[in-house]
């Protein structure tokens, strides 16, 4: 599943955005360092683009009666190695983002981590190593849905660890990530299966292609595989500390600032560079901040001067201080009129001119 | 289709326009700070956000992007963003009360904001490329040399992606003439279809790199005229990121209404 | 940029002049599999300027031919030389370069963002600087009527946009051979002889694989016959597509032009 703009903070989504340019960087750098990577630069393009073709026939899944269709992550990383495995699966997101509003731009750290980074560098292995030698059918079959299955799931961690630290969600970790855990079982099941059907349909009319996808000795070097069990390692730590966390507190995981810094409030004014990066964070929520600014319209909606909390809530829960209402809402109202007109000015010209591309071929 | 629409909304980004020959860099550095700041807002915040609506709005009227493709590809995420935002209405403890004594869960705010949210980088996203199309953006991202292996990588799979989104549809189309019957295939026949889609796949990547070898293609993704970054540019940036930091940090939505208020009330 | 045909001197007299064929090729052997010839004993010549047509049936072995030329298919037994040079790893690139392939397919062979700078390629790998090679490439963009599409990304255009937009980059370097397989595929009428009219006037050795048999005789000066990998026929178009029985018996048929129209009632 993708991770989207509208779910994520800036800190998260400029972090994760850091982190997957580096990581894009090094593997750039190891692609650029095998020997024939220029011949593998059109494979891994045009194969890219298979993915998009392969989402358009859809099949029907046994049992459920439902139909789904291809993700092929496991495919490109068996086909192109990690390392141009990784660079095609992120600009598989890359046009997934720009063209079918699938993730967001902020997002893309986030969706290449999750989506890229996990059958590139642990499923990969996982599969070389299951079904290393010939194997059958039965083993091709469990080595695809292992490592379909294991990159699956890590990236479903990977987009609950990224909501939940977000904080514009409010499904509380510790049932947020077994749902998405579930989820994703079934949807790598089907995806690993199909993976090991067309493993099969390839190893029986281009054996030398096949052989290939599976040989170990074709992985790029052994340092990576310290670094891609270093980086597994990590993320079930991580998870791992979470789900104790989120679990020793079961109205969820709570990272307001009052909760870090100790104290119930923000701190008024106090002086000097901390006032002015208290300043910075309250305006712009750098952090996951749940209480809303005092004084700024935050929420420009109909809301009483008074803060209502309900019952039962622990006291740190933050007030929805709505701020001057009347004036919000009739603001955000005005604005509203202008963006339709907008539209409709849009929808307009669109109805009275010819579009640009149109003519004679 | 939603192919179709991707596709219109390139062909309109390459016509020439005031606001198609900016450069791209400049409209890709604005998309990343309206992003940006769409973001940073705080999860309650729905009327502040409303002033941003303009930026991707008014770039598609001065670009005279398109209106159905733009609203066909934003249908695709919208459903998605509404089931992640609507979690919120139940999991938010906090409850607003409103005039009357009746009571509003805090998470239709959010929930709102959420799909606001969306609406606005995704449209941001879809002017970006109506304004832009999409090889225009990666030849200002590549220098003369050849292009680092990601662009290139990701120019290619541009550039064979709508061959192999139609001939996935012919797969599909072929099946549905074969067995009227059965809607779908089913996992073992689909799986070999897309082996074979694959495999054709893999020979077509051989054929890309005979011409590439045959001509002597060095990976290169610019050779042309740059687009230059004059004075329209930074000021478009400038507007832009103006524009942005005004809406977060001063309450424009309210001085609006106030000001509405003070010329009607009394 | 054209080179002179190499001249050899036979005899005492000027006047017996040999000149060397562009393309030799002398009982070519190559099979994708060792035990499965596709080429068995292939003899074929391109002689300077001519327009050579080479039909069959599928499976001949056409575009193995052709891929051989680029010199992908290596090693092959017998002999092959291009340019006078054997078609060998050290020669390879100076075969290509002398060399313009227009590969079948309509969407492999274009790979700038603008149809422009695919042209461009050609003169800047051969070193011209990069406002002399814009200035050439517009003008073979202007050959072959392009020239307001010049920036249009290459997946916007037709396929007979594709086609001669390929054409132009080809051209660019001026090859002394252009070697053409099945040129007029996916082309509509009007496309197809926009490219016809394109072909005919240029001065190259011109070395045409196709299906299409009046295009031949529109355009080609001799044509042969591939099938099983050899040669079985060569000739003047007019004569050898008009032998029915032997066309037949190669899975080909006698174009409408030249069949006898019945007669009117």
């Amino acid at each position: 599943m993708h991770m989207a703009d509208a779910l994520l903070s800036p800190a998260v989504g400029l972090g994760m955005d850091a982190a997957a340019l580096g990581t894009l960087a090094w593997a750039a750098r190891r692609f650029t360092r095998e020997e024939r990577h220029q011949e593998v630069i059109p494979l891994a393009g045009v194969l890219g683009a298979f993915v998009f073709g392969a989402q358009m026939l859809n099949f029907s899944i046994p049992v459920t009666g439902s139909s789904g269709h291809v993700g092929g992550g496991l495919l490109l990383a068996l086909m192109l190695g990690p390392w141009a495995g990784l660079l095609t699966l992120a600009a598989v997101l890359v046009i997934q983002c720009l063209f079918f509003c699938d993730g967001g731009l902020l997002a893309l750290g986030c969706n290449i981590f999750n989506l890229g980074f996990w059958p590139c560098l642990v499923g990969l292995p996982l599969y070389r190593w299951l079904a290393s030698g010939r194997p059958g059918r039965g083993r091709r079959l469990l080595a695809a849905v292992a490592a379909v299955l294991v990159s699956l799931e890590l990236g479903a961690a990977g987009v609950v660890v990224q909501t939940v630290l977000s904080g514009r969600s409010e499904l509380p970790f510790a049932a947020f990530l077994p749902v998405m855990l579930g989820i994703h079982l079934p949807i790598a099941l089907v995806e690993g299966v199909l993976t090991a059907v067309i493993l099969q349909f390839v190893a029986r009319t281009r054996p030398e292609i096949a052989a290939a996808a599976a040989d170990s000795a074709g992985a790029a070097g052994g340092g990576w595989r310290r670094a891609a069990a270093g980086f597994a390692l990590l993320a079930l730590l991580f998870s791992g500390v979470l789900a104790w966390f989120a679990s020793s507190r079961p109205d969820g995981l709570e990272w307001s600032v009052s909760r870090v810094s100790g104290r119930e409030e923000l701190p008024r004014a106090p002086a000097g560079l901390a006032a002015g990066l208290a300043r910075i964070q309250e305006k712009t929520a750098l952090f996951p901040d749940y209480s809303l600014p005092r004084r700024a319209p935050a929420a420009g909606t109909e809301a009483t001067e008074a803060t209502e909390r309900t019952e039962g809530t622990p006291p740190a829960w933050p007030a929805v201080d709505a701020g001057t209402s009347l004036a919000g809402l009739v603001g955000a109202g005005l604005v509203g009129l202008l963006a339709a007109a907008l539209a409709g000015l849009l929808l307009g010209l669109r109805k009275r001119m010819a579009g640009p591309a149109a003519g004679t071929r | 289709m939603s192919c179709h629409a991707a596709q219109t909304l390139d062909r309109h980004g390459a016509a020439a326009g005031p606001v198609q020959e900016l450069h791209p860099l400049a409209k890709l550095l604005a998309t990343a700070v309206f992003a940006v700041t769409v973001v940073s807002f705080p999860k309650y915040a729905v009327g502040a956000l409303m002033p941003l609506c303009l930026y991707p709005l008014l770039l598609g009227v001065a670009g005279r992007v398109p209106a159905r493709p733009v609203w066909r590809l934003l249908r695709l995420g919208l459903p998605l963003a509404a089931l992640a935002g609507i979690w919120n209405v139940w999991f938010d403890p906090v409850r607003i009360a409103l005039p009357g004594g009746v009571w509003l869960s805090a998470g239709w705010l959010s929930f709102s904001s959420i799909l606001l949210r969306y609406l606005l980088t995704a449209g941001a996203m879809l002017a970006l490329i109506g304004t832009t199309s999409f090889p225009r953006l990666v030849r200002a991202l590549a220098g003369r040399r050849p292009a680092h292996p990601f662009l290139q990588v990701l120019y290619l799979l541009y550039r064979h992606l709508f061959v192999l989104v139609e001939e996935g549809r012919a797969l599909a189309r072929a099946w549905q003439l074969r067995s009227p019957q059965r809607r779908l295939p089913e996992l073992r026949i689909a799986g070999s279809m897309l082996g074979g889609l694959f495999l054709r796949t893999e020979t077509r990547a051989g054929r890309l790199h005979h011409a590439m070898v045959l001509r002597g293609y060095d990976g290169s993704l610019a050779f042309g005229a740059d687009p230059r970054w004059g004075w329209r540019e930074s000021a478009f940036l400038g507007v832009t990121v103006l524009g942005c930091l005004a809406a977060r940090l001063l309450p424009l939505t309210e001085w609006l209404g106030r000001a509405l208020l003070n010329l009607f009330g009394p | 940029m054209n080179r002179p045909p190499v001249l050899r001197r036979t005899g005492r007299a000027w006047e017996n002049f040999v000149m060397e064929p562009v393309v030799r090729i002398r009982n070519l052997t190559y099979g994708y599999h060792a035990h499965e010839p596709v080429l068995r004993g292939l003899d074929l010549e391109v002689q300077p300027g001519e327009c050579l047509a080479v039909v069959g049936p599928n499976g001949a072995g056409k575009t193995t031919l052709i891929m051989t030329l680029a010199g992908f298919c290596l090693p092959f037994t017998g002999e092959a030389a291009a340019h006078g040079l054997a078609v060998a790893a050290p020669n390879l690139a100076a075969i290509r370069a002398r060399t313009g392939f227009v590969l079948q397919n309509l969407d492999d062979q274009l790979f700038m963002p603008s149809i422009l700078e695919d042209v461009m390629i050609g003169p800047l790998k051969a070193g011209v600087a990069p406002a002399a090679a814009r200035e050439r490439a517009l003008a073979l963009l202007g050959q072959v009527g392009l020239a307001a599409l010049a920036d249009e990304f290459p997946g916007h255009l037709s396929a007979g946009q594709k086609r001669l937009a390929t054409l132009a980059a080809v051209l660019v370097a001026a090859p002394d051979l252009l070697v053409l397989d099945e040129p007029t595929l996916y082309l509509d009428p009007w496309a197809r002889r926009a490219l016809i009219r394109q072909v005919a006037a240029l001065p190259q050795s011109r070395l045409i694989v196709t299906h299409d048999l009046e295009m031949v005789l529109d355009l080609c000066s001799r044509v042969v016959l591939l099938d099983g990998g050899r040669i079985v026929a060569a000739g003047q178009p007019h004569e050898l597509l008009a032998d029915a029985a032997l066309l037949a018996a190669h899975r080909l048929e006698v174009p409408g032009s030249l069949q006898p129209r019945p007669a009117a009632r």
